[in-house]
């Protein structure tokens, strides 16, 4: 089956990585977060910190290339998209999806 | 952009520096947490800079110069700040009186940065190209291996520290960390330090703990190839790709110990995730009133040394923490603010809402005319 893009945004960090979304919103919902999850948020925190660490990407709806979730990305190596306006309301906590950091794309 | 007469090329070209942050911060490109800067700058500037003032003119008094005044305020990023604040409404202070505080400030910078105050070439530079190639050759030096396990665990590392860092400053002021560079080692390869310090300030948080977290300063001098790293003067970091399949060679010191291995780099990771878990789980639920409060007194934290020096208290007076619990009609101000200053951009280039919001400081300044 062909992929399909489901969100856009800016290329934060590059690579390419398949995982299960976890939608954060807010502090308390790291712990949803296993290794290897797609990390979903308006935006990051440090209070984000130990999702961030099992994430295998970052995407979300805030932020651009000098953004907290843009810079973390880069940090720690995983992809990264940020600024895509939408995320955490196109994205449903375990759907299945590619994160493209090159293009700045999330695809089914 | 108007200059008007009598203005210092100096103040202007380090409004032009703080312009560039203040438009990519609203074009949503800079970090803003727990609250955008220039919430907090409108709600603290008109009582702290008094007292940065006074303390700067103490000092002075007392026969301290530039150099002696600027090691005791650890770094230039957290200096460069107090452009912000010298940007804002001033009340009960001259012209003369910001206009020395100001020129004090960039004084203090430009003995750290010498050749770019404000980072106009995107480079921090604190050493200068031979001391950072002094200290590439110093021996120590670890070498990921192509498997690029050490350079994840130095990523890792590196997050982490930095989110603990904003945890403790409460965002982006630069207290406790510097990064800089890049410095060229000719060789095909750049380095890039990051400096963490003041990892312990247990009188502001009750979590930083000797025993929480056992080092007070930990340093990373990173060597890359093929990467170009990016830096502005308050030391937001832009990288051109990730981290770490460029990473050529680290030394870490912990307390001036070096971590001699991978194993060892993997514990102080352990230790760092500890330290942020316990950090997160202190101020989980904090309200931002709380987070208001805990801006001021880190603010007061930073003068601590200075005004001790000085034979003063250095705590945060009852008056000035009582204003936190106002912050509504601040934040409502500052939120109109903020709104005036993006509507003002609107439509603009780049380069004119720079130029625009510039002249606004300066007019701010020299002329006392409020824009918010």
């Amino acid at each position: 089956m062909a992929e399909k893009i489901i969100v856009k945004g800016v290329p934060a960090s590059p690579g390419r990585v398949r995982g299960r979304v976890k939608v954060l919103r807010g502090p308390a919902d790291v712990d949803k977060m296993r290794e290897g999850d797609v990390l979903v948020a308006a935006e990051t925190t440090p209070e984000y910190t130990l999702g961030i660490l099992r994430a295998a990407a970052i995407v979300t709806d805030h932020g651009g290339i000098l953004s907290h979730p843009a810079i973390v990305a880069r940090e720690i190596g995983v992809p990264g998209v940020v600024g895509t306006g939408n995320a955490t309301e196109l994205l449903r906590d375990d759907m299945e999806v590619t994160v493209d950091g090159d293009r700045g794309w999330v695809l089914t | 952009m108007g200059t008007g007469a009598g203005y210092s090329p100096r103040i202007v070209d380090a409004y032009t520096a703080v312009s560039r942050h203040v438009v990519a911060g609203a074009r949503g490109r800079a970090p803003a947490w727990p609250f955008s800067i220039l919430e907090t700058t409108i709600f603290y500037s008109k009582f702290f800079s008094k007292e940065l003032i006074d303390v700067m003119k103490g000092l002075e008094a007392q026969g301290y110069g530039t150099d002696e005044i600027a090691r005791l305020f650890y770094g230039p990023s957290a200096v460069s700040h107090w452009l912000y604040l010298a940007g804002f409404p001033f009340e009960g202070l001259s012209r003369e009186d910001v206009l020395h505080f100001i020129e004090r400030t960039i004084d203090i910078v430009s003995f750290w940065r010498r050749t770019d105050p404000f980072c106009l070439e995107w480079r921090n530079a604190i050493w200068t190209n031979r001391q950072a190639r002094e200290s590439a050759s110093r021996p120590g030096f670890l070498e990921p291996a192509p498997d690029g396990g050490l350079a994840k665990v130095v990523g890792r590392i590196n997050m982490v520290a930095w989110q603990y860092c904003l945890l403790l400053q409460i965002g982006h002021r630069n207290y406790s960390h510097e990064f800089h560079g890049p410095y060229d080692l000719e060789n095909g390869e750049s380095l890039f330090v990051r400096e963490y310090f003041n990892l312990r300030p247990s009188e502001i948080w009750a979590f930083a703990t000797h025993e929480a977290i056992p080092f007070q300063r930990m340093t990373i001098i990173e060597a890359y190839e093929g990467l170009e790293i990016k830096v502005d003067m308050f030391n937001h970091m832009l990288a051109s790709s990730s981290l770490t399949p460029h990473l050529r060679r680290v030394m870490i010191l912990v307390d001036d110990s070096i971590v001699s291995n991978e194993k060892r780099a993997g514990d102080l990771l352990d230790n760092w995730i500890g330290i942020i878990a316990r950090a997160n789980e202190f101020v989980r639920g904090y309200s931002k009133e709380d987070w208001v409060r805990k801006v001021i007194e880190m603010k007061y934290w930073l003068l601590r040394h200075q005004k001790r020096i000085l034979g003063r208290d250095w705590g945060c007076p009852a008056e000035v923490v009582a204003l936190a619990g106002d912050y509504a009609s601040v934040e409502e101000m500052s939120g109109r603010a903020i709104r005036g200053q993006i509507a003002r951009m609107k439509g603009y280039s780049e380069e004119d809402a720079i130029a625009n919001i510039t002249q606004m400081y300066l007019d701010n300044i020299y002329e006392g005319k409020m824009y918010f």
